[in-house]
C-alpha cells in the first residue's frame, strides 16, 4: 500500500502545484490575444499616444460598492483592469483609485460633495433575494480641479434578451476616458504653448501693393505688427515675408499659381487693382486671412493666427461653430396662445441634444451667421443644421469662411418632419443655400427618399375588438426612415465602421460632375440608400405605412457626400451681399459695400447631409432611440466628420468599435428555409460519413481468411 | 506516440463501430441549432453573431460529454479487457491520453458539424469572425477539460450509468461554482474567487474573442490534472 499512498501524495503535490502556478499566472495579464475585428478588448493606439503625452497628473476615481447588483458585479473586475492599464501606460501620470464609499462614510461624502456622485438603486429579482440594492457604480476622471463623471448611464449598455432577462455589457469606456483624458488635457493648454507643440515653422506671406485703397492702408502694418510680436513669441517657429505682386509679373504669376491669389478690386467700382492677401501655411494645411475689411487691426490679425496654428497643432482641443435654426413655437400654438391673451412661452430647441453630446468632446460654440463679423475665426468646423431661409448676408459669411479654409460640414434636406397636434407633419424647408450648392457642384432634389431598407416606427391602430374600438401600437415599416447599412456606408473609415447610419425624411444629392472638375474638387460618397429605393415629392403621403417598391425607378440615392479641393466664392463676379444697417443709422441710401471677397479657398473639405432630422432633438427623443433607432449612431457618424474635417483621426477608430450592433440585414422571408439549410447540412455530412465508413468495412478482408469448417488447428491466435 | 496513436484511432474505430458516435453528433448538433434558432432567437434578435451558441455550448457539453467518456474504461472493465488491456506494452499514460484524444476528436467532429452556423450567419450579416475563432477554441478547451474529468470517473467505475451520472455532477460542479446563480450567494471576494475557478466564466472570457494564457493554462491544468488521476487510478486497481 505504500506505492499507492505516495501515488495519491503526488497526484495531491501536482494538484497543488497547478492551483499556485493558476494563481501566480493570474496577476500576468500581458499574454493575450485579441482575435476581435475591432480589437474590442485592448488598448487602441490612440489611447496609449493620449495617455502617453500626459504632461500633468490625472486620477481616475472608480466608485463601486462591493454589494452590488448581480449582473454589474462581474463588470467591476473588468473597469478596474481598465484603469490600472491606463496608469501603466501613463508612466505616473494617471493616478487610480477604486474606492467602495458605501463601506467608508467620509468617501461617500466627498464623491457626493465633490462630484456629485450617487448610489443609483437596481431592481434585483433573483430567485433569493428581491428588491432594490443600492450601489455606487460610477467613475470619475480629475485633472485639477476640473472633473468628468460617468454614470451608470454612461458606462452600461442594457440589451433586453428574447427570454425576457437582460444582457448587461460594458459601453465603450475606453472611449469615454480617452476623450474626456482628451479634452480635460486639450482645452487647459493655453496659447503660450501654441509654439511649443507646432513641429514645423509656420509661415505668414503678406501679398499687399503699395497704393491700397485708402479704407484699407492701415491694414499692412497692423499686420506687420502682429507679425513682429508673434516672431518674437515663437522666435524660428514663425516666419514672416512681405511681397508685393502688383509690380512683379513673375511674382504675380506664382502668386497665382501657387495661392490663386489675382488681383482685387473694391465693389462693382472696377477701381484701380490691388492685392491684399494673407497666407498661413504649415506643412500641411493652408488658411487664409480674411483682411480686406476696415475692422482689422493688429489684434485681430494676432488672433486669427493663433486659431490658425492652434488648428495646426496636436493637442488642442477643437472647436466646433454650430448653426442651428432660431427655435421657433408652431403657428397654430403661438395663434392659440395669442388669442387667449397669453404671453409666448419660450420656444424648445431642436438639437439640443446633440449640443450636449457634442461638447463632450469638442468645444462647441454658438455661430450666428448673420452675425456681422462673420464666423469667428477659432472655429474649426462649422456644423450648419437644417439651414432655412438664410439671407444672402448670413451666405455670404457662410461662402467666405469656407474660402479661408474654414471646414464645413452641411446637414439639411428639402424636407423637415415635425409632430404637432394633429401628427406627423412633413414641410418643405427653403435653405437658402441651393444656388450656393449648386454654384459648388451640389444639388439636393426637392424630393424625399423612400427606402423599403428602413426603420419600423411604432403607429397607433385602432382595432376592432368584442369590446369595442381598441388602440393598440404597431411597429410597421417605415419607408421614409432609411436605414443606411452595409454597401450603402460607401466610405469605410467614416461611415462603414459605424455600422448603420438612419437618416430621415432625406432628399436626394446630385453632383454636378462638370461643375466639380471645373473647380478640380474631389468628391467622395458617404452615405446610399439601398437598391430598393426611391424618390416621392408627395409630403400627403408620409403618414401612410402601407406602401409597395414601384417596379420601375429603384436606385440607390445618394444621401451624403465630402468634397475635397480648393472652392471657388460663389461671390466670386457676383454682388455682395450689403451689411445689415442698424435702423438706428439708416439715414436714407445704404453705404455702396467695401467688402472683398475671397474668391478662391486653400485645400479644405465640405460635407454635404441631405438631412437634418437624423440629428434632431425630435428624434433623439422618439424613433432615433426607441427600438431599432439610429440616433446614437447618429451621432458617432457626425463625430467621425468633424474629426475627419481637422485630419484629427486619433478618436474616429475607437469611437465606432463596439457602438455599432453587428445587425443581420433585414429580410421577409426565407428565414425558414436558412433554418432548414442548416439542419441538412450537417446531417448529410454525417450521412456521408456514416456511409463512406459502412462501405470501407464492406470493403475490409478480415486479415485471416475464414478457413473451411473442420480444418481448424489450433495455430490461429498466437500468430496475431 | 505512436502507441498513442495507436490506442486513439482504436478507441475512435470504437466510437464509430457502435452507434455512440453517430447518436452523440446527432443530438450534439441538433440541440446546438435548436438553442441558435429557437431558443435564443437568432432571427428575432437580428444580431449577427454566435452567441446564440456559444452561451449554450457549456451546459450543453455538461449534459452530452459525460457520454463519450462514460464507456471509455468503465466499459473495458465489464467486458474483462481492462485486464488485456493493462497487460498490454503501451503504459497506462499512453493508453489515458490515447482514449483522450479518440474523445477529444469525436466532440472536435461534433463541434465541426456546427461550422455551418457562422457561415450562415456571415453570409445574413457582418460577421465579426474573432469571437467565433474564440468561441471554437474555448469549446475544444472547455471539452477537454470536461473530457479528461468524465475519463477519471470512468476509471473509478466499472458502471456506465454511474459513470455517466457521476461525470454529470463534477462537471456541472466546475460550471456550477462559476455561475452568477450561485456566487451572487457568496460575498464578493469569494464570489470573484469561485468565478476564476468555474468553467463557464473561463470559457465566455474565450467566447469573446479573447485568447489569454491564464485562461489557457487554467484549462490545461485541469485537463492534465485529471488525465493523471486517470492514470493513478489504472495504477491503483492493478496494484489493488
Amino acid at each position: 500500500m505504500g506505492r499507492i499512498s505516495s501515488l495519491l501524495l503526488t497526484l495531491a503535490l501536482a494538484g497543488l502545484n497547478l492551483v499556485a502556478f493558476n494563481l501566480l499566472l493570474d496577476g500576468f495579464s500581458g499574454a493575450r490575444v485579441d482575435l476581435t475585428e475591432e480589437r474590442l478588448y485592448s488598448i487602441s493606439p490612440a489611447t496609449k499616444r493620449i495617455v502617453r503625452s500626459l504632461e500633468d497628473d490625472v486620477t481616475i476615481y472608480g466608485y463601486f460598492s462591493q454589494r452590488t447588483h448581480p449582473q454589474l458585479a462581474p463588470l467591476v473586475p473588468q473597469v478596474a483592469d481598465l484603469l490600472e492599464e491606463y496608469a501603466a501606460l501613463s508612466g505616473g501620470r494617471v493616478h487610480v483609485e477604486i474606492i467602495d464609499p458605501g463601506e467608508d462614510e467620509s468617501a461617500a461624502e466627498e464623491a457626493r460633495e465633490r462630484f456629485g456622485v450617487e448610489m443609483m438603486p437596481f431592481r434585483m429579482a433573483s430567485k433569493y433575494e428581491a428588491g432594490v440594492v443600492n450601489a455606487y457604480f460610477s467613475v470619475v476622471l480629475r485633472y485639477g480641479d476640473q472633473y468628468e463623471r460617468y454614470g451608470f448611464r454612461d458606462l452600461i449598455r442594457v440589451e433586453p434578451l428574447p427570454d425576457g432577462n437582460f444582457d448587461v455589457r460594458l459601453r465603450n469606456l475606453e472611449y469615454d476616458l480617452t476623450r474626456a483624458l482628451k479634452k480635460v488635457v486639450y482645452s487647459f493648454r493655453g496659447s503660450e504653448e501654441l509654439f511649443e507643440r507646432v513641429e514645423s515653422p509656420m509661415r505668414l506671406t503678406l501679398l499687399a501693393s503699395e497704393g491700397l485703397p485708402e479704407i484699407f492702408q492701415e491694414i499692412p502694418e497692423a499686420v506687420r505688427t502682429a507679425a513682429a510680436e508673434l516672431q518674437e513669441k515663437g522666435g524660428e517657429k514663425f516666419l514672416f515675408r512681405e511681397l508685393d505682386p502688383s509690380t512683379d509679373d513673375a511674382l504675380a504669376d506664382e502668386m497665382y499659381r501657387k495661392y490663386q491669389a489675382a488681383p482685387m478690386s473694391v465693389g462693382f467700382f472696377g477701381g484701380e487693382s490691388f492685392y491684399l492677401y494673407g497666407f498661413l501655411e504649415t506643412e500641411d494645411r493652408v488658411e487664409q486671412l480674411y483682411l480686406a475689411d476696415e475692422g482689422i487691426s493688429a489684434a485681430t490679425v494676432r488672433e486669427a493666427i493663433e486659431d490658425a496654428l492652434r488648428r495646426q497643432a496636436p493637442g488642442f482641443l477643437k472647436t466646433v461653430g454650430l448653426v442651428v435654426p432660431e427655435p421657433e413655437l408652431p403657428e397654430e400654438l403661438m395663434r392659440q396662445l395669442q388669442m387667449q391673451g397669453q404671453r409666448l412661452p419660450q420656444p424648445p430647441p431642436e438639437f439640443e441634444q446633440v449640443r450636449r453630446l457634442l461638447e463632450l468632446d469638442y468645444q462647441i460654440a454658438s455661430v450666428d451667421l448673420n452675425d456681422a463679423a462673420g464666423v469667428p475665426t477659432e472655429v474649426d468646423t462649422l456644423v450648419v443644421l437644417r439651414p432655412e431661409n438664410l439671407p444672402d448676408r448670413a451666405l455670404y459669411h457662410l461662402d467666405q469662411y469656407l474660402m479661408r479654409g474654414g471646414r464645413v460640414i452641411l446637414c439639411g434636406g428639402a424636407f423637415s418632419a415635425k409632430l404637432d397636434a394633429q401628427g406627423l407633419r412633413v414641410d418643405a424647408v427653403e435653405s437658402g443655400l441651393d444656388d450656393w450648392l449648386s454654384h459648388l457642384g451640389v444639388t439636393i432634389e426637392k424630393t424625399l427618399v423612400l427606402d423599403d431598407r428602413n426603420q419600423s416606427m411604432l403607429i397607433p391602430q385602432t382595432q376592432m375588438t368584442a369590446l369595442g374600438p381598441m388602440r393598440t401600437f404597431a411597429l410597421e415599416p417605415y419607408p421614409y426612415l432609411v436605414a443606411v447599412q452595409e454597401e450603402g456606408l460607401v466610405n469605410d473609415q467614416l461611415a462603414r465602421a459605424v455600422g448603420a447610419v438612419g437618416l430621415y425624411w432625406s432628399s436626394p444629392i446630385s453632383l454636378d460632375e462638370e461643375r466639380l472638375a471645373a473647380q478640380e474638387l474631389n468628391s467622395m460618397e458617404l452615405l446610399r440608400s439601398s437598391e430598393r429605393s426611391w424618390v416621392d415629392d408627395d409630403t400627403t403621403a408620409i403618414s401612410f405605412v402601407d406602401y409597395e417598391v414601384p417596379e420601375e425607378g429603384t436606385e440607390p440615392q445618394l444621401l451624403a457626400v465630402a468634397l475635397t479641393g480648393r472652392f471657388e466664392s460663389y461671390f466670386n463676379e457676383r454682388e455682395i451681399p450689403a451689411r445689415e444697417i442698424l435702423p438706428a443709422m439708416d439715414a436714407g441710401e445704404a453705404p455702396p459695400s467695401t467688402d472683398v471677397a475671397l474668391t478662391r479657398s486653400p485645400e479644405t473639405r465640405l460635407v454635404v447631409v441631405s438631412d437634418a432630422d437624423f440629428l434632431s432633438d425630435f428624434v433623439a427623443t422618439t424613433i432615433g432611440t426607441t427600438e431599432g433607432g439610429f440616433f446614437e449612431e447618429n451621432l458617432i457618424f457626425m463625430q467621425n466628420l468633424i474629426d475627419w474635417t481637422n485630419l484629427d483621426n486619433d478618436m474616429i477608430g475607437i469611437r465606432s468599435r463596439g457602438a455599432a450592433l453587428r445587425r443581420l440585414a433585414p429580410r421577409e422571408s426565407g428565414k425558414g428555409m436558412i433554418e432548414a439549410l442548416n439542419y441538412a447540412v450537417p446531417a448529410l455530412v454525417l450521412l456521408g460519413l456514416a456511409t463512406l465508413r459502412w462501405s470501407r468495412r464492406r470493403n475490409v478482408r478480415p486479415v485471416v481468411a475464414p478457413r473451411p469448417l473442420g480444418t481448424i488447428h489450433s495455430s490461429g491466435r498466437t500468430e496475431g | 506516440m505512436n502507441r498513442i496513436r495507436a490506442v486513439a484511432r482504436r478507441e475512435l474505430n470504437a466510437y464509430f463501430d457502435s452507434p455512440i458516435a453517430y447518436v452523440f453528433l446527432t443530438v450534439f448538433f441538433v440541440a446546438a441549432l435548436f438553442t441558435f434558432f429557437n431558443i435564443n432567437a437568432f432571427f428575432s434578435r437580428g444580431v449577427a453573431d454566435l452567441r446564440g451558441l456559444f452561451d449554450s455550448i457549456p451546459f450543453l457539453m455538461v449534459l452530452l460529454v459525460p457520454a463519450l467518456t462514460m464507456r471509455l474504461w468503465a466499459e473495458e472493465t465489464r467486458q474483462g479487457t481492462f485486464e488485456m488491456l493493462v497487460t498490454l506494452p503501451a503504459r497506462d499514460r499512453e493508453l489515458v491520453l490515447g482514449k483522450f484524444l479518440a474523445s477529444w476528436g469525436l466532440l472536435a467532429i461534433g463541434l465541426a458539424l456546427t461550422l455551418i452556423l457562422p457561415f450562415t450567419v456571415s453570409f445574413m450579416g457582418d460577421l465579426d469572425w474573432g469571437p467565433v475563432i474564440g468561441g471554437y477554441v474555448g469549446a475544444l478547451l472547455l471539452g477537454a477539460a470536461y473530457l479528461a474529468v468524465g475519463q477519471f470517473v470512468s476509471a473509478t467505475t466499472e458502471n456506465q450509468i454511474l459513470a455517466f451520472i457521476l461525470a454529470m455532477v463534477v462537471c456541472f460542479v466546475l460550471y456550477g461554482i462559476g455561475v452568477d446563480a450561485f456566487t451572487n450567494l457568496l460575498p464578493d471576494r469569494t464570489a470573484a474567487l469561485f468565478r476564476s475557478l468555474g468553467t463557464g466564466s473561463r470559457f465566455e472570457s474565450i467566447a469573446r474573442g479573447v485568447i489569454d494564457l491564464r485562461d489557457l493554462a487554467y484549462y490545461a491544468s485541469i485537463s492534465g490534472f485529471f488525465l493523471a488521476a486517470s492514470v493513478a487510478t489504472l495504477k491503483i486497481r492493478r496494484w489493488a
